[in-house]
């Protein structure tokens, strides 16, 4: 899932302090599974911003609404009202949500309330950790199921390298290094001599490099466009 | 902190129904007395508390506490841990707007000690008298 | 012979090869580069030019291997994956290659994380494997995109590095036998400050025949203070230091001198050593000792070949 971290409270109200009403809006997908931006969030931020705006002596009046998922043009129709009535709109979203919003109601302004961090897991309570960079052409056959892109923090094809030691990264005592547990899943699993063939250049125009991506797939397309 | 000669604190107390309510009537059945601006709110367990309900307390008024049974001695496990990390995270946020963390506390106690109740109370109604009414009050 | 350089002349005749480093300055002052290349003229074959080495900024690999050429001695140019994507490395490549540099090493290249400007965006656009083979591609007159060079084709000498002690230990080897698989000539080690690991590692390398099909310049470190030493130990990723070695140097009234007693008789041990080609010595902030220590391990003067 798409792991987001609410913003610096200062950020927050800094883009806020020139309206009077907004709408904290959140959203049902995965900023509430990783406690950024759900129900709760929204209420609780909205009780921290209407504080700290008492607090000035300028009083804010905040609305509050969760949508299924702001990432979809649908589920924001239904709010469509309520973003009438306010002055900006604070999203909770990820970058994805935030976006959609922007494009949905072009005439308010959406900020950001959360920075999204990255595509990852839940390891324990509080802890996420990356998994994927979405670079659209996956390479977990030839990599015993873990990411070198998104975990080898050089993402590099042909590793470990030289900053490697009791299968810890170089950057950090806290990370793993990621082609240490390639080896030794692939050991695990009785297939490491796979790693003794060079793994070719990447292809990286699948990934960011080559542009902003688009999937198109025909065969779901609807002849009305939609 | 001066203290503004007429100030009388509004407070929320959540108390947990195994110890905290019921060392209040505890208390009373003593014929002890508190301040009347304090708000009762039982709660089945202090794991029961959420940032949420401290942060809504607060917004109205001046400050907002849990009351928890005694360390290792919650009927549920964790639920007074819970309450205090929880009682860290609404004082992390009262912090990063610039609110005194101390409008936020939990305090341990038995069912059977409505002498401490009222000493908590008390000493804690002491302490926001202390600080003031609560800058961040939005409704006042 | 692949690009004709001092030192795959030396290595390829067999004799046992020194190879120094010389870290370019934090600052467009070339004369640094030159000092360093007349004080040490004659006393390897080719110096390495690191390449903006842990991800400081530093004047280019590139330019200080010309400089290194003008003062009459040869560079070996460092280029790390970190800092550029398959279109700048191969054009600085054959930009290198125009100025007659032959050497040319391949690293992953340090972590910005390290360097003087973590907030940077890393490339590894390609890895250093890779980058072996793109350079061994170029030699034979093809881009990493497969486009045949029309033209005259850069002469390269191709190095990489080893690192015996980092883990998992006997995947270490099989990552030199990918590297020579990819082209590399020859591969110098990271500094040897543990020989017990070092002969483990090098017994691995000689089980698998690959000492026949790469040369290994085995890496010395002369230690300056324990300090140095213990620092190396503990924070260094990827570094190994034995305890007899900070142990001789704690107890030597010159720590300096027995840094430097340590480094060549690690030589004088390591010329005798089965696969080993000869050292490559990194005397790091103090290449003014590079002399000593090759006068004394009998490395002086060079053969001509």
């Amino acid at each position: 899932m798409i792991i987001a971290e609410r913003k610096p409270i200062d950020e927050i109200l800094e883009f806020l302090s020139r309206y009077q009403k907004v709408l904290v809006l959140g959203c049902g997908g995965c900023v509430t599974v990783c406690l950024a931006g759900g129900e709760k969030e929204v209420g609780i931020l909205s009780s921290e911003l209407a504080m700290a705006r008492s607090k000035e002596g300028r009083p804010v009046e905040l609305v509050q609404k969760t949508v299924e998922r702001q990432c979809d043009f649908e589920y924001l129709e239904g709010i469509r009202h309520l973003v009438k009535e306010v002055d900006a709109v604070l999203s909770l979203a990820c970058g994805i949500g935030i976006q959609t919003c922007n494009e949905a109601f072009p005439d308010k302004n959406t900020w950001p309330g959360v920075n999204t961090r990255f595509l990852g897991v839940n390891l324990n309570v509080g802890e996420w950790a990356e998994r994927c960079q979405a670079c659209g052409q996956c390479i977990l056959d030839k990599t015993g199921g873990i990411c070198p892109v998104a975990r080898c923090s050089k993402s590099i094809f042909n590793g470990p390298c030289g900053g490697s030691q009791n299968g810890k990264c170089e950057v950090s005592p806290d990370t793993d290094c990621a082609w240490a547990l390639i080896h030794d899943r692939l050991t695990r699993l009785g297939q490491v001599d796979s790693l003794r063939e060079i793994m070719p250049l990447k292809d990286w125009s699948y990934s960011r490099d080559g542009g902003p991506r688009k999937l198109v797939r025909e065969d779901l397309e609807l002849e009305s466009g939609k | 902190m001066s203290v503004q000669a007429d100030f009388q604190p509004k407070i929320v107390v959540f108390a947990c129904e195994n110890s905290g309510w019921l060392a209040a009537e505890h208390a009373a059945e003593l014929g002890l007395t508190y301040p009347e601006k304090v708000e009762l709110i039982k709660l089945p367990c202090s794991g029961k508390i959420d940032v949420l309900y401290f942060m809504k307390a607060l917004e109205k008024t001046d400050g907002t506490m849990i009351l928890a049974c005694q360390q290792e001695n919650c009927k549920f496990i964790k639920g007074n841990v819970r309450a205090a990390q929880r009682v860290k995270q609404t004082q992390n946020l009262l912090k990063e707007i610039g609110i005194e963390e101390d409008r936020v506390g939990i305090f341990y106690l038995a069912a059977n000690m409505g002498h401490k109740f009222a000493e908590i109370v008390q000493n804690f109604y002491d302490r926001i008298r202390e600080l003031g009414p609560n800058p961040g009050k939005v409704i006042k | 012979m692949k690009a004709g350089s001092n030192l795959e002349r030396m290595l390829e005749s067999g004799n046992f090869a020194v190879t120094g480093e010389i870290g370019p300055p934090k600052s467009c002052n070339g004369e640094v580069v030159r000092h360093h290349a007349r004080m040490l003229k004659g006393y390897c074959e080719s110096f390495n030019l690191t390449d903006n080495q842990t991800a400081i900024v530093r004047l280019s690999s590139i330019a200080a291997g010309k400089l290194l050429l003008e003062e009459g001695c040869e560079p070996n140019i460092q280029i790390v994956c970190r800092d550029r994507n398959r279109i700048g490395i191969q054009s600085d490549v054959l930009g290198a290659a125009a100025l007659g540099i032959k050497n040319v090493l391949c690293l992953s290249g340090d972590h910005q994380k390290f360097g003087n400007h973590p907030t940077a965006k890393n490339v590894y656009d390609v890895d250093s494997i890779q980058l072996i083979k793109i350079l061994d591609g170029m030699r034979n007159g093809y881009f990493a995109n497969g486009e045949e060079m029309k033209d005259e084709l850069p002469k390269l000498y191709i190095g990489c590095a080893a690192n015996p002690f980092a883990d998992p230990f006997e995947f270490r080897v099989t990552r030199l036998e990918k590297k020579a698989d990819a082209g590399a000539d020859f591969c110098q080690t990271q500094c040897i400050l543990d020989m017990e690991r070092f002969e483990r590692w090098m017994e691995l390398v000689r089980a698998r025949g690959l000492h026949k099909r790469i040369k290994i310049l085995a890496g010395i470190t002369p230690m300056k203070s324990v300090k140095a030493a213990k620092y190396m130990k503990k924070f260094v990723a990827g570094m190994m230091v034995s305890d007899d070695i900070i142990e001789r140097l704690e107890k030597a009234e010159d720590v300096k001198e027995e840094g430097v007693n340590i480094a060549v008789e690690q030589i004088q041990y390591l010329k005798k050593m089965e696969g080993i080609a000869g050292v490559h010595i990194m005397a790091i902030a103090w290449e003014d000792i590079i002399p000593e220590i090759c006068k004394r391990a009998g490395l002086t003067p060079r053969p001509e070949v």
